[in-house]
């Protein structure tokens, strides 16, 4: 976040890494930070991702030391030892993460010695240098995925489970369909009698985060997130990651991750019997719709994962053409804007679409409104007032999303596929 | 109108003399009848040591750890021939922020109108040597110090700090920030230190504006907690102290200075140092 953004698709580092933790059952952050930052963040990042109130403890509930001056000038360390020590007494949690602030950060309060001597009391108190300027969201989940491999995770695994693998780079509330796309990943997983950890799900915890060291492979659902984690995972436990440039959508994608997962665990014959049994499922209902269904010219706006997986869907399986797909995420290595590139150009027949990287709204707009043949519109609620001063079919797929009420519905696998395409030929 | 208070600030490295010559000039500008305050911004808080028997005193920063608010009057504390002195002071070693310290100490007077309700004539900031950050650089700003002046010595290290400060200066300078009243050359007592600095003033368009040398007077009056304007009023120390004290008082024009750039200030460094072994080998 160099320049100056109008209408962000993302928060700060401190809101990622709030709202990958807090999605992280019986968790509970505990902000070292100004006042506004903790409102800001859990009304930002979380909150805008779904339309719900989504942390164990929530919003102005929150313990926060809501730093003021003489916290900046003398050091705010103490104040932030008195609210561990009320926090710890009043509420229940399996895990207490310290989230620092931009103000926090600059002063380099020592908050990882805070958390230690409440650790060697026993309780789960743990730090993050979580300083709202060291990225936006983004860098917050890594933040918080490195916060657990510290803390949380096993760090010595007493043997390999060889049917259990981690599923990530999964954003919880930055994908506003985050939960229900765990599971129907999941479920496909599953049928392949693969245990999956999740991290994030309601029916998950510490417990399988703690268990994530004995995993058989990384399951990473993104083009460019958790580099360094996969890379630690690897180092740390031996565990390989299998990089999935999307979150699998439709038959074609979904059958090629599939695939994928089988070979890289000696499953493929059982890939192949799921992969079967769920096409001949999905293709029972599209057969109901042909003849209904008329063609679209699209233009997507989105985080990496999404506009993947919504342009590959679209035009391998359906046969829309997309126009103009604008990547919201700050992605900064030269080699991950290839991949993406490369995911959003190399499809099966169609021509590719425009593919433009930037988070600013003056500009996506600007860069639509080139694309004069587009009829239908996936991106955020940012992006809504534009589809409607077109006349645009549009449809929310990616953050932030305050319009759309959604709690386990997916845009993933095979299912996920079936209700995109209700939501395409619903609000028409 | 009120009378317009004069504000100085009085900036160098480290250890090169700030204090004691801020000091014995608010001795020597009370001795000349002007009502002052000496303001220590530096964490160190022993600016006003010597102008008060070496006492410290409870410094801005203490008050405000002990208490939701800080009364001013609890931080003004009168030394030699009634000249107030303030310690900023600092948080404990290793944590918070100074600069934010100096801040909101120097923001607290203004808000309590303090000097014009003291009356004041002439206010000296004795701040920390280098403008490491924002916080350092609060007396420059617009609305609080005018003139800048820098003590100096002929060590690299010294006049590097004052180089630094000229580039502090010129950010201000076009938002009503202080400029430059000139340099104060203090240890000069080779021919070739003088030189040096002279020579440094030249480069960056400065002027100083008075060398002090090094003297026992200075440290046997520092021994008996006293300025050498208190406890040598007579001494050719005290006398070149008072003649500082009185340009300062007749001081009107200040400028903006002319930094040299990293390279710059190498090159013209390096060509001292050969001069100074060429020196050595005759
Ligand atoms: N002209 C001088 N002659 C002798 N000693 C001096 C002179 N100027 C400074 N000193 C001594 O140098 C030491 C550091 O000076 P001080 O004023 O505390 O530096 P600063 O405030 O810049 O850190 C003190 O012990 C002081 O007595
Ligand atoms: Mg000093």
């Amino acid at each position: 976040m160099s320049e100056i953004l109008e209408n962000p698709h993302g928060n700060c580092s401190l809101g990622g890494a709030n709202a990958a933790l807090t999605a992280i059952k019986r968790v509970i952050p505990i902000y070292h930070s100004g006042p506004g930052c903790c409102l800001q963040t859990t009304a930002g990042e979380a909150s805008q991702g779904s339309v719900r109130l989504p942390y164990y403890v929530q919003y102005t509930s929150l313990p926060c030391t809501n730093m003021l001056e003489r916290d900046v000038v003398l050091g705010g360390v103490d104040k932030l030892d008195r609210h561990i020590a009320a926090a710890l007494e009043i509420l229940d949690a399996d895990a207490f993460f310290i989230l620092t602030g931009c103000t926090a950060g600059i002063i380099g309060d020592d908050v990882q010695s805070v958390a230690k001597k409440y650790q060697n009391l026993g309780a789960p108190v743990y730090a993050v240098n979580s300083a709202g300027f060291l990225g936006e969201s983004c860098r917050g989940y890594e933040i918080a995925i490195k916060a657990l491999l510290d803390n949380i995770v096993e760090p010595k695994p007493q043997k390999k489970n060889t049917k259990l693998v981690n599923l990530l780079g999964v954003m919880p509330y930055h994908d506003p369909y985050w939960e229900g796309n765990l599971e129907e990943i999941t479920r496909l997983l599953k049928l392949m009698n693969l245990k999956v950890n999740t991290f994030f799900s309601h029916d998950q915890g510490i417990k399988e985060i703690k268990s994530s060291s004995s995993a058989a492979l990384n399951i990473i659902l993104s083009p460019w997130l958790l580099k360094s984690a996969a890379q630690e995972y690897e180092e740390r436990f031996g565990i390989p990651s299998l990089r999935w440039h999307c979150m699998p959508l439709g038959a074609t994608e979904t059958a090629a991750f599939l695939t994928a997962v089988g070979a890289a665990l000696g499953l493929e014959d059982k890939a192949k019997k799921v992969i079967a049994a769920e096409e001949k499922y999905l293709y029972r209902y599209l057969e109901t719709g042909i003849g209904v269904q008329n063609w679209r010219r699209f233009s997507v706006v989105g985080d990496a994962s999404t506009v993947i997986s919504m342009t590959r869907f679209l035009a391998n399986d359906y046969s829309f053409t997309p126009d103009c797909v604008i990547v919201t995420d700050c992605v900064f290595r030269p080699d991950d804007k290839e991949r993406i590139t490369d995911a959003l150009t190399k499809l099966e027949y169609s021509r590719p679409p425009e593919i433009f990287f930037t988070g600013d709204q003056w500009e996506i707009n600007n860069t639509l409104a080139r694309f004069d043949q587009t009829m239908l519109l996936i991106a955020s609620t940012n992006e809504h007032e534009f589809a409607m001063s077109r006349g645009l079919q549009f449809f929310v797929a990616a953050y932030p999303n305050s319009e759309r009420l959604i709690y386990n519905r997916t845009a993933a696998g095979y299912r996920g596929a079936l209700t995109l395409l209700e939501d395409i030929y619903s609000n028409l | 109108m009120a009378k317009k208070i004069k504000q100085i600030a009085i900036y160098g490295k480290g250890g090169i003399g700030k204090s004691t010559t801020a000091s014995n000039i608010s001795a020597a500008l009370s001795t000349l009848g002007y009502k002052v305050m000496q303001f220590g911004c530096d964490p160190k808080s022993d600016s006003t040591n010597t102008l008060r028997r070496g006492d410290y005193i409870p410094t801005v920063l203490d008050t405000m750890r002990e208490k939701q608010t800080v009364d001013v009057e609890e931080v003004i504390f009168k030394g030699f021939n009634g000249i107030y002195c303030v310690e900023a002071g600092g948080p404990a070693p290793g944590v918070g922020c100074a600069g934010r310290g100096i801040i909101s100490a120097v923001e607290l007077f203004r808000q309590q109108h303090v000097f014009e309700t003291l009356d004041l004539d002439i206010v000296i900031y004795d701040v920390l040597g280098d403008v490491v950050c924002g916080g350092f650089a609060m007396p420059i700003r617009e609305g609080i110090a005018e003139h800048v002046f820098t003590v100096s010595s002929a060590d690299f290290m010294a006049i590097y700090a004052a180089n630094n400060l000229f580039k502090g200066i010129c950010k201000y300078s076009n938002s009503g920030g202080a400029l430059l009243g000139g340099i104060i050359a203090n240890s000069v007592n080779k021919p070739y230190s003088k030189e040096i600095i002279d020579d440094f003033a030249e480069h960056t368009k400065t002027r100083v504006i008075d060398y002090v040398p090094r003297s026992v007077t200075v440290t046997q009056s520092e021994l008996q907690g006293k300025t050498t304007i208190e406890a040598a009023p007579d001494s050719e120390q005290a006398k070149i102290y008072r003649r500082i004290a009185e340009k300062i008082a007749a001081h009107e024009n200040s400028y903006v200075p002319q930094p040299l750039d990293g390279n710059e200030l190498r090159t013209w460094a390096s060509k001292w140092a050969e001069k100074l072994l060429e020196l050595q080998n005759d």
